[in-house]
């Protein structure tokens, strides 16, 4: 399925105008819900769904919202929303970050508890973004620090830190 | 097996044990290294599934992140099992998404001959299976992860440790079988003399008493196991066969007899079945009815085995060659009769019967022409064939006797009917078998085709002549009698009634039937001449009443004649002694007084003459007393006779007077009657008369009529005595009651009556006596019927007496009309 949806949304890319690079960050974004593991007390039920936030600027133009479509994750739904301010962070379990908001919005998009934050740029990771995509010979991958996600109370997978380029440890 | 049946028998045990127990221990290395087998290969299978279920896990979030290397890395912690040889992981569409190869020569176990295989394109990606090849075995099992299929991981494993355990396997079998072997075959060598040398004792014999036929050996006795009793029965079969050797020698020459006498069995059987043949062909050509016979076979409809006999082209007037002509005997058929056969023959051919049979007329050559019966039957046999038999009887004779029958029977009909005489015919008891002549249905008026039911004719019937035919028709019916007569009237149309004497008459057949036969006589003129006859008739029993009453009143006359003489008699004695009577001396005596009335006293007792005076009274009183007591006897006696005379008028009077009325009187009455009337007579002639009354019956009659025959039968009967000549006459009188009424018998022993008159005796005007009229029987006889009674008569002949019989009944009969 994941499969048959990444083709898809391959082979449509050109005509929408949606490069490559962030196609795969869409399925990052959502592959990234298997390996964390969210306090018990940021879901209502056990079938409360996970709630992914665009903040600001939307680089998937829709992409990210048909990935996620009737897809579950350990008995989840995936919910994508698109958010302009902070105030609706703390809703969200994983919010990304598109190159330049952060600044725009400074730093009230970190230190929420129960949120996985993923961005772009340095400053975002020098501010406190648990995790940032990377280029590496053209391949997509990403660091994370560490330090944030506990701070957040997030439980990160070992193997999602074995695939990171960088780890960070202190704050 | 074959190969065992011709070596010595100790060879034989030896391989059979050897194999035995070979084929025992191979069965169980086979299964044991087959079972090892299996459970091996299972245990690789298992192995590898683990692998790739640890390489899986481990590579989930490779394939989630897209990241090949550290894929690649993950796989390459293989490299510490030997076996694997090399391994691949697809993601989700099926690419290749990281290899692993065992590099060569890092372990024994990748031989060089299989290095190649490690430079193979990788095989498609295939969903959850393990294939075993010659050399190695392949997995394929995707890889699932968080509910869903991320990809497939590929582990190919060479079979080296397999082939090698199945390698020393197969040895130590190997090893073990021979070791088994040699140890059987050592205890089998010893074991077996056992048995083999009594049997090979005992072939040594069977072959000997084989070659010499010499069945009196014997095998030396053997123990009590299985051969010890092979011995025995050996011993003992031979002895059988001795015994049997010289029965058989025996029953041998006797079948070769009894084969001769089976032989000229058959013989005589087929002789006999020959003959059988010839007589059926004789049978066959010979018989006088004509016969044919031929099968059809339904699927060609053709005819075949036609056969015909001689008698066939006899009566037809064929010869045997003209049966080249298929349609000869249609040819000789008239169209007319032709067209009767055809349809019947079609329906046969086509099955809607199977036998048919016809009158048909052949025209022979010779212009003869035959009345035949055509039979023909078709029989169907279940192969489907299909045989014909007709038959044909020459009828030609009998259908002229059939023709001269009809005329027989015209001519009978003409007679039957032209009789003048009415006549009925049928089975007894069966009316629908009933013919009645033209003259029967005119007497009866009842039209023939009626005839049949007896009632039409009870209805013409007088209804007075109803119930007496019908008491005959019981009587018949019962067999009480054969036949009956009576006098019938049949009602006419005009009002009038025809007469006619009805006879019914059975006959008994030949064939135990019985006919009936009724004959009808017109009797109608002879009726009405009786009519006047019975007028005339009248008139001259009426002269006859007369005549007999005027024979009555000459007994009547001649009785009071008989008892005037006796009153004269009585008259001239009183006559006689009055005139000699002793009266007159009184007068003499009174003289006397008046002549010595002076001195009567002195004169009585002194006068010589007066003094005999009172002894001569003495004397005349006395005779004078005498003569009184005569003459009042005479008186008395006349007396006596004068009332006989009255009584004997009176008597007539009272009969002449009752004629017609009827009174009840005492039988015994009667007959003293008419004994007293007759009286006189039967003095004169000195007839004795001997009676026997039966008790004192009464009976209710016209005493005048009874009294008329019993007179003239009395009569009758004092006439025979007297024409006997004979002293001593006798008539017997006699009466008896009987259940119906009483019978007065009035026997003599007179002259008798001959046998031929006894029928016409009560005739009108039959007499033997000259001076007889022939009325009185027949009167007698008349009156007698007339009072619902009977008059008959006995008699064994002439002299030996007769008897007459008058019956009457208690009361008379009610009046006809």
């Amino acid at each position: 399925m994941l499969g048959l949806v990444l083709l898809v949304a391959a082979s449509s890319a050109p005509a929408k105008g949606i490069s490559k690079e962030h196609q795969l960050k869409a399925a990052f974004l959502f592959n990234f819900t298997k390996f964390v593991e969210w306090p018990a007390d940021r879901f209502e039920t056990t079938d409360s769904p996970i709630v992914i936030a665009v903040l600001g600027r939307n680089p998937f133009d829709g992409e990210l919202h048909k990935l996620v479509e009737g897809r579950s994750v350990n008995g989840r739904f995936i919910h994508v929303r698109l958010i302009e301010g902070a105030d609706e962070i703390p809703h969200a379990h994983v919010v990304y970050v598109a190159a330049g908001e952060e600044t725009r919005l400074n730093n009230s998009i970190f230190g929420e508890p129960g949120v996985l934050t993923v961005g772009e740029s340095a400053v975002f990771a020098e501010r406190g973004g648990v995790i940032r995509f990377t280029l590496i010979d053209g391949k997509v991958r990403f660091e994370i620090n560490q330090a944030s996600g506990d701070q957040a109370g997030l439980k990160l997978s070992g193997q999602l830190l074995k695939l990171a380029t960088v780890v960070r440890k202190t704050p | 097996m074959r190969a065992l049946h011709n070596i010595p028998l100790k060879r034989k045990l030896t391989v059979i044990s050897m194999l035995t127990s070979g084929v025992a221990l191979l069965i169980t290395c086979a299964v044991f290294i087959g079972y090892d087998h299996v459970t091996l290969r299972r245990e690789i299978v298992r192995e590898l599934q683990i692998n790739a279920d640890i390489i899986g896990a481990n590579s989930a979030s490779s394939l989630s992140f897209n990241d090949n290397d550290s894929a690649a890395l993950t796989l390459r912690s293989l490299a510490a099992h030997a076996s694997i040889v090399r391994a691949c992981i697809y993601d989700a569409q099926g690419n290749v998404f990281a290899t692993y190869r065992q590099e060569p020569g890092a372990n024994s176990h990748w031989s060089i001959e299989h290095a190649d295989r490690a430079g193979e394109a990788w095989p498609d990606a295939q969903p959850d299976r393990a294939q075993f090849n010659p050399h190695d075995v392949e997995l394929f099992q995707a890889i699932a992860f968080s509910g869903e299929a991320i990809g497939t991981i590929y582990l190919q494993a060479d079979l080296n440790n397999l082939h090698e355990r199945r390698q020393r396997y197969v040895g130590i079998a190997g090893a073990v079988l021979l070791l088994a072997l040699g140890l059987t075959w050592a205890i089998a060598t010893r074991l077996q003399r056992v048995i083999v040398e009594p049997i090979v004792r005992l072939a040594t014999l069977a072959g000997v008493v084989g070659s010499q036929k010499n069945y009196a050996l014997r095998a030396p006795e053997g123990g009590h196991d299985e051969v010890g009793r092979l011995i025995a029965g050996f011993n003992d079969m031979l002895a059988q066969i001795q015994a049997r050797d010289a029965e058989l020698r025996s029953a041998s020459e006797n079948l070769e007899r009894r084969v001769e006498e089976r032989t000229q069995s058959l013989e005589r059987a087929r002789e006999e079945m020959t003959r059988e043949k010839e007589r059926f062909q004789f049978i066959f050509n010979f018989s006088p009815i004509g016969v044919s016979l031929y099968s059809t076979d339904s699927a060609t409809g053709f005819s075949e085995n036609y056969l015909i006999n001689d008698s066939h082209l006899r009566i037809c007037g064929v010869s045997r060659d003209a049966l080249r002509d298929p349609n000869i005997f249609a040819s000789l058929t008239p169209p007319e009769d032709l067209a009767r056969q055809k349809p019947l023959q079609d329906r046969l051919r086509r099955g809607e019967i199977d036998q048919f049979s016809i009158e048909k007329r052949y025209r022979r050559p010779d212009g003869r022409v035959v009345w035949v019966v055509f039979s023909a039957q078709k029989k169907t046999y279940p192969d489907g064939r299909e045989e014909t038999l007709t038959t044909i009887v020459d009828v030609t004779d009998l259908k002229a006797a059939q023709e001269e029958a009809v005329r027989e029977r015209e001519r009978f009909k003409f007679i039957f009917d032209s009789l003048p005489v009415g006549v009925a015919w049928m089975m007894h008891g069966r009316r629908d078998t009933r013919i009645v002549n033209e003259a029967h249905a005119r007497i009866t008026g009842v039209p023939p085709e009626r005839c049949g039911d007896v009632n039409n004719y009870v209805e013409v019937t007088h209804p007075d002549d109803r119930p007496i035919q019908a008491a005959f028709i019981k009587q018949l019916s019962r067999g009480e009698i054969d036949r009956y007569s009576l006098e019938k009237r049949y009602w006419r149309p005009d009002g009038k009634w025809t007469w006619a004497v009805l006879s019914v008459r059975l006959l008994a057949s030949e064939d135990g039937d019985t006919q009936e036969l009724t004959t009808l006589v017109d009797i109608t003129e002879r009726k009405e001449a009786e009519v006047e006859l019975g007028v005339i008739h009248g008139k001259l029993l009426e002269t006859s009443r007369q005549a007999g009453m005027a024979e009555v009143a000459t007994g009547v006359l001649h009785n009071v004649g008989n008892v005037l003489n006796s009153v004269n008699v009585s008259a001239t004695l009183v006559a006689d002694q009055v005139r000699r009577s002793k009266a007159p001396n009184v007068g003499k005596l009174r003289e006397l007084f008046d002549q010595h009335r002076a001195d009567l006293g002195r004169y009585l007792t002194e006068d010589p003459k007066g003094r005999i005076i009172p002894t001569y009274l003495g004397t005349l009183a006395d005779a004078l007393a005498a003569e009184q007591r005569t003459i009042v006897a005479e008186i008395e006696n006349l007396q006596k006779n004068i009332a006989h005379i009255k009584d004997i008028v009176a008597m007539q009077q009272s009969y002449a007077k009752t004629s017609g009325v009827v009174e009840t009187v005492s039988v015994p009455d009667l007959v003293e009657d008419a004994l007293r009337m007759n009286a006189g007579s039967l003095a004169r002639h000195d007839v004795e008369i001997s009676r026997l009354y039966d008790g004192r019956p009464v009976i209710t009659v016209e005493k005048n009529k009874v009294l008329q025959i019993l007179v003239n039968l009395i009569r009758n009967a004092k006439y025979a005595c007297d024409d006997s000549g004979r002293r001593d006459k006798l008539i017997a009188l006699r009466t008896t009651v009987e259940p119906d009424g009483v019978a007065i018998t009035i026997s003599d022993n007179g002259v008798g009556i001959p046998s031929e008159n006894l029928t016409r005796i009560f005739a009108h005007g039959f007499t033997t006596r000259k001076e007889g009229h022939g009325f009185g029987l027949h009167s007698g006889a008349l009156a007698a019927k007339g009072m619902g009674g009977s008059l008959s008569v006995h008699s064994d002949g002439p002299g030996t007496g007769a008897r007459f019989t008058l019956r009457l009944p208690l009361s008379p009969p009610p009046p006809s009309s």
